[in-house]
């Protein structure tokens, strides 16, 4: 062998021993194990309960005044649901990395669509953020970093949505931290919502999955507008004080109103005293009992 | 036209690629923390995050489960057999109550789900240890070849600990400075298997576990950009003879600055 | 003698709770504890996702015509138990059993069982 092919071949063995950057394949189908907040995120959760929401007082007057019957307005048939959907919603996640045609290096990591939520595309090239004035829309705006193994994504630029399925809104000044930690088989998502409209502080939920074999869609499938008898011109809404839930809670689960209510206190284990008086004997379950 | 290194910039080339050869065999061999020739460090010192200290649950899922007693038969979530189902439908709110047994909600699966505060602390070099606010139970994770004592089942089970650490990154990249400001880094998780556990409740209103379960968990480190730090761990019960498939949450904890708030409480089954 | 034997096929047909998700909330949506009883004349069958509508028009108390819009499965959901987008057509007289909507200026309800008495065809269960 002529020394040039020794280099050569030499050069082209530690080429391949040479590690990856140390970054995680996110990529696949992910199944969402719907094993907490089965019902929330599923068939949806309870009118007026706010329970373990840190909202405001703006973020409750607006979600007392929310009527269901609203997103069946023609204007709101199709409503898109924000990247906040990812945590708040029951659906499997597909994830791919999208790679630069001349190097390879992924330049973002995407998480496909569903139904009335966009995908995410996580950008991860250093592009900058676009200005604070720039328009949103319904992907919203995704930088990505690697923290370690975790790879970190902050979505900004979201139009106005939910952040619970009864009302509770989350403006379109809201900012989204989302966490993406593989473990092996296991993917765990936290998501971290900011909102400095309707939120007192951060609010946080984590999400597992796993990995599936099975081939998701990336995206679909699609909402169709149609009529779900919410007649043109008419905004179904409750006025102040009128909100006829507000005792629900209670009725069902024996759980008082001040923590249906919402607010950061309830999120924390100190509010079990402040409560424990004051809930009712639980009784049997009636409804969406599980199983 | 065919290309060639010439011979100088070969012989340029191959000490760098002796060189890059070594660097590259020497990360891979290197364990955190530890020094080629010496004794491997310690678990504690290896440790690539930093548990220790005061956490606080922060209960934004399965509220209705966790802050207040559930609906007796409210099953939502749990992959239930008909065995678990079965047993669970036998729960009574005033046996609970009666029961010497008030503990059965505060075993090793469904322990982090009960509001409260943690204290992790290293025991020694080789130990971490949890304790609980909330029905003032402890977990101990053992690193290393420990081998469980025998002797019967226990609430908190047997807790083998491992670290899990980011893969290593391109020693064609040089390492960063180390900067003295810096916040601890959060790169690496925490692996815990337990086992030999007895059997109690998944959630208070008797969702069955059995003396066969088994618990995996990891514990995650996040840092906010506002400063906040999140614990996370994922929890994934197994069971075969109450679940019919692994049952799997994920719980949050923030980190508090001392101990304010701490206060310890006795098991409650109803509460 | 085929297509009798599918329609025989769909007028036993009963399927019960196949899981799958909701884009609004059932449970602040409907009275999921309470049940009532349309009967009346399709007026419209929107095959569609996220939900799929049956329109009714039946008589109310006072005798005046009403249209009840009456919630149903996504069509992907439905279609793989067989319904389609020509199971129900303007006109078909039904007997609808459903949750009624918290709302009552909706007139609205949740599918729980669809009759069609013309030739027996029937399906129950419900549908998130």
């Amino acid at each position: 062998m002529t020394p040039n092919k020794l280099g050569l071949n030499l050069a082209m063995l530690l080429a391949v021993g040479l590690p990856a950057l140390a970054q995680v394949d996110l990529s696949g189908s992910w199944a969402s194990k719907n094993h907490e907040d089965a019902m929330e995120r599923g068939a949806g959760p309870n009118p007026v309960d706010w329970a373990g929401l840190p909202l405001n007082e703006f973020g409750r007057a607006k979600a007392l005044a929310f009527s269901q019957s609203t997103i069946s307005m023609p204007e709101r048939i199709c409503w898109f649901q924000t990247q906040w959907h990812i945590a708040a919603g029951p659906f499997n996640l597909k994830m791919w990395n999208e790679t630069d045609p001349l190097t390879g290096k992924t330049i973002a990591w995407v998480v496909g669509g569903w139904e009335t939520r966009a995908p995410m595309t996580i950008w991860m090239d250093g592009r900058p953020r676009p200005s604070k004035n720039a328009p949103h829309d319904q992907t919203g705006f995704t930088l990505g970093s690697w923290d370690g193994d975790v790879l970190t994504a902050v979505t900004t630029h979201m139009k106005t949505g939910y952040m619970r399925r009864n009302g509770a809104a989350m403006s379109d000044q809201a900012t989204m931290t989302t966490h993406f930690i593989r473990h092996g088989s296991m993917l765990t998502v936290a998501a971290v919502l900011e909102d400095p409209v309707y939120l007192t502080e951060p609010y946080i939920l984590t999400r597992s999955y796993t990995e599936s074999p099975t081939l998701l869609d990336s995206a679909g499938p699609p909402c169709i507008p149609g009529d779900e008898g919410v007649e043109e011109g008419r905004v179904p809404h409750y006025l102040p004080g009128k909100n006829p839930f507000l005792d629900e809670m209670n009725k069902v689960y024996g759980i008082p109103q001040e923590a249906a209510m919402g607010g950061s206190q309830t999120m924390y284990p100190e509010f079990r005293d402040k409560i424990k008086d004051k809930v009712a004997n639980p009784g049997k379950c009636k409804r969406n009992c599980g199983n | 036209m065919r290309h060639r290194i010439s011979k100088g910039t070969l012989t340029q080339l191959l000490p760098f690629m002796v060189g890059l050869l070594m660097v590259q065999t020497g990360l891979y061999a290197q364990g955190a923390g530890g020094r080629q020739g010496g004794p491997p460090p310690t678990p504690k010192a290896a440790a690539p995050i930093d548990l220790t200290g005061y956490w606080v649950s922060v209960v934004t899922e399965d509220w209705r489960y966790r802050m207040v007693m559930p609906l007796a038969g409210d099953y939502q979530g749990v992959p239930m057999t008909p065995a678990a189902r079965k047993v669970a439908d036998t729960w009574d709110l005033e046996k609970e109550k009666a029961s010497p047994d008030q503990c059965k909600s505060f075993g090793a699966p469904s322990l982090l789900r009960v509001p409260g505060r943690l204290h992790i602390t290293w025991q020694d070099d080789q130990t971490l240890r949890m304790d609980t606010d909330a029905g003032k139970q402890t977990r101990v994770f053992h690193f290393g070849n420990w081998q469980a004592p025998a002797g019967p089942a226990t609430l908190q089970g047997d807790s083998v600990a491992q670290w899990e650490l980011p893969r290593p990154g391109d020693p064609r990249q040089p390492p960063p400075p180390p900067d003295p400001n810096a916040p601890p880094p959060t790169h690496g998780s925490l692996k815990v298997t337990t086992t030999h556990l007895k059997g109690g409740y998944l959630r208070k209103n008797g969702v069955p576990y059995s003396d066969n379960a088994n618990l995996m968990e990891y514990y995650d480190l996040l840092r906010e950009h506002n400063g906040d730090l999140w614990m996370v761990v994922t929890t994934v019960t197994t069971d075969p003879m109450y679940l019919r498939e692994p049952f799997m949450v994920s719980t949050h904890f923030k980190k508090q600055p001392s101990d304010a708030g701490w206060n310890p409480t006795a098991c409650s089954a109803t509460w | 003698m085929r297509s009798k034997l599918l329609v025989l096929l769909f007028a036993g047909v009963t399927v019960l709770g196949v899981r799958a998700y909701a884009h609004h909330s059932f449970a602040s949506t409907y009275l999921e504890d309470q049940k009532m009883t349309v009967e009346g004349n399709v007026v419209q069958f929107l095959y569609r996702n996220p939900h799929s509508f049956v329109h009714v028009e039946a008589k109310g108390k006072d005798g005046t015509e009403v249209r009840w819009a009456v919630e149903w499965g996504a069509g992907g959901q439905l279609g793989s138990q067989g319904i389609n987008r020509d199971t129900l057509k303007p006109g078909d007289h039904v007997v609808i059993i459903g949750m009624p909507g918290r709302n009552p200026d909706d007139h609205r309800l949740r599918m729980m069982n669809i009759t069609r008495p013309s030739d027996g065809w029937t399906w129950g269960g419900t549908v998130e």
